[in-house]
């Protein structure tokens, strides 16, 4: 059964639409990382990208000099939603922000409201004879001397400007130290780095997070597409009642197709891995990569997404039909990307985890804990909704959920009538 | 007349509703999500170029969907009135729809003090008519509307990968400050629902021959 339901989804034509979707994602976005090795720094880099600190003595300052910062704009940056949002502070809100910055830098309200020569931080570009000069300025904000102030206040302050903020802002305490620790990072240290990652145990690990980053993204929403087809499959061609008078138990169809449709999604993903590994290998001749360490991450990574998505499809096609479960999951796709940047910003419930880069290795570390939890949350997730989608399938058999759906359906009439 | 008016009045009763609420959920959902006061310059067309594609998926890609289930098709297909006359209706009524629904949202923002021009709106529309047309098309080729639905959010998420690289169709343009040039965008829209009707119309005298050969 396991074999005739693979043949089914392969030879349709959504399934091509998805290994279409993979390897166009894999080779636009991944496949340039592969052409040539990762470069070694050098000392006349301009930039040797940053480090997380935990420091409060880079924190405070940097909280402080933002949240200045935010309130001469007059707007403050948020996520309340989960979504990306500038929010403009009421009166009696803005009075009370002014006493915790009074607090923080010793600027009065009336100081910081007579400050007109606001400039954000950008670039400024000179052109003279054809050439091109280019300058980085910092944001110009009002003259003040941070005042002396213990950590645990400062956080009790910060947590009371996020809650005017209406929650959701940089800072929170859990995002206080992703938001304002970061340093950057010298020359010794990216060296450091960068000898750590080529190595034959990290290196596979480094291209393969860069691979996952990608894949995500795709993996987030793709995979509902054929899923709710698929499922549909027996309503459309009209074969639910032959299926559903059939010996085989609930959890054996349920079971096997889902367990289908996840490995015949794999598929391209094996492919397309199976290629990197190939190109690395040849790219890194002197190391003898080890990539089963790699793979385990990939699976992790990948495979509670994927069987999630799929799950979730696969629940709300079985309860109202294909196109509500394509419009839920891209919604939640949507939501769960733009919460995202590229680098140091996962968190224990968001369904796309990224981490765009082949280096960054202390921010990946960091986040380590926070990645398994997530990953072990969605597979048990996944492995409950497949057992919700067995125990509807099973009332649909024995015609309690089609009473049910009838009923309602019936009562509405009546109460037209 | 009178049955063209009852085309579409049933049309409108049955097959415009579920799309049309998605659209305004889509719509609604921007206007939660999105901060849409006080918008300048390029911020202005981010909603419109980020959200409201979807508002033309919404209502462009299932206007084949009532068609696909077999039942439906041998009553349609047993009619005198053209089938393709149906479709080109739903076309008509969901552009319309496309248009009313991204004028209010227009509105709302004027009202909320953005500084929106017309091209904008030039601009929102013929963004939303362009993904929704790979929708469109997407489902009258493969004869699946939710192969159209996924067709549209790979090229909304190629938009996200390849950028400039796909030229004046790419959907954030006014976003990211380049010349709009939104009328291809428009063109190729058109276009798209050009070439789905053409392949409906053969696929329809295809089955209409096989079905005559049996006789």
């Amino acid at each position: 059964m396991f074999l005739t339901e693979c043949k089914k989804i392969v030879r349709s034509f959504l399934f091509w639409l998805f290994t279409a979707a993979i390897v166009l994602a894999y080779l636009t976005q991944f496949t340039p990382a592969l052409k040539a090795k990762l470069a070694m720094p050098t000392e006349e880099n301009a930039s040797y990208g940053t480090i997380i600190t935990k420091d409060p003595d880079v924190i405070i300052p940097a909280a402080v000099q933002h949240l200045v910062e935010e309130y001469v704009r007059g707007y403050y940056r948020a996520y309340p939603l989960m979504f990306y949002r500038e929010v403009f502070l009421k009166e009696e809100d803005e009075v009370r922000m002014a006493e915790i910055l009074e607090e923080l830098t010793g600027l009065t309200k009336e100081e910081l409201g007579s400050f007109t020569d606001y400039q954000p931080a950008g670039y400024d570009y000179t052109v003279v004879d054809d050439s091109q000069t280019i300058e980085y300025h910092e944001a110009v904000l009002p003259d003040y001397v941070p005042a002396e102030i213990s950590y645990e206040r400062f956080l009790v302050l910060m947590n009371e400007a996020d809650g005017l903020i209406g929650g959701g802002s940089d800072y929170a305490e859990k995002k206080l130290t992703a938001a304002f620790s970061t340093v950057p990072m010298d020359y010794a240290s990216a060296l450091a780095e960068y000898h750590v990652i080529m190595t034959n145990e990290e290196i596979g690990k480094a291209y393969i997070r860069l691979y996952c980053d990608y894949m995500g993204i795709f993996l987030a929403i793709m995979p509902v597409f054929a899923a709710a087809a698929f499922w549909d499959m027996d309503r459309r061609s009209r074969a639910e009642a032959l299926i559903y008078s059939r010996k085989t138990s609930s959890v054996k169809i349920a079971g096997i197709r889902y367990a289908a449709l996840v490995f015949c999604m794999m598929l391209p993903l094996l492919v397309t891995l199976l290629h990197a590994v190939i190109c690395l290998n040849g790219l890194y001749p002197e190391l003898d990569i080890v990539w089963w360490k790699g793979f385990w991450l990939a699976a992790f990574w990948l495979l509670p997404e994927l069987m999630t998505v799929i799950a979730l499809g696969v629940v709300v096609t079985e309860l109202i039909s294909p196109l509500p479960a394509v419009f839920l999951q891209g919604v939640w796709w949507y939501l769960s990307i733009g919460q995202n940047e590229l680098t140091g910003t996962m968190t224990k419930w968001n369904l796309v985890l990224r981490h765009n880069s082949l280096t960054k290795l202390q921010i990946f570390q960091e986040e380590y804990q926070t990645f398994l939890w997530n990953r072990s949350f969605y597979l048990i997730l996944a492995v409950g909704l497949i057992a919700l989608e067995v125990f509807l399938l099973h009332r649909k058999r024995s015609g309690k959920l089609l009473r049910a759906k009838r009923l309602i359906l019936n009562r509405g009439k009546h109460a037209k009538d | 007349m009178s049955i063209k008016i009852e085309i579409i009045k049933a049309n409108l009763r049955h097959h415009l509703l579920m799309p049309f609420l998605a659209a305004v959920g889509i719509l609604f959902l921007t206007a939660v999500l999105f901060p849409i006061t006080a918008l300048k310059g390029k911020d202005v067309s981010k909603p419109l170029e980020y959200f409201l594609p979807f508002v033309g998926v919404a209502l462009l890609t299932p206007i084949f969907l009532p068609e696909q289930d077999s039942s439906i098709r041998d009553v349609v297909a047993s009619k005198k009135i053209n089938g393709s006359a149906i479709y080109k209706l739903r076309v008509l009524y969901s552009i319309a729809a496309l248009l009313m629904l991204i004028s209010i949202f227009v509105g709302i923002m004027y009202l909320n003090e953005c500084e929106v021009r017309w091209y904008h709106f030039y601009g929102g529309f013929s963004s939303a008519l362009f993904l929704g047309s790979i929708g469109f098309v997407t489902a009258g080729v493969s004869g699946n509307t939710v192969a159209g639905y996924m067709a549209a959010f790979l090229y909304y998420i190629m938009c996200y990968g390849l950028k400039r690289q796909l030229g004046v169709f790419w959907l954030f343009r006014m976003s990211m400050g380049l010349p709009p040039e939104k009328t291809w965008l428009l063109l190729g829209g058109f276009v798209l629902i050009f070439l789905a009707f053409a392949k409906v119309k053969r696929c329809g005298k295809m089955m209409v021959d096989s079905i005559m050969k049996r006789y």
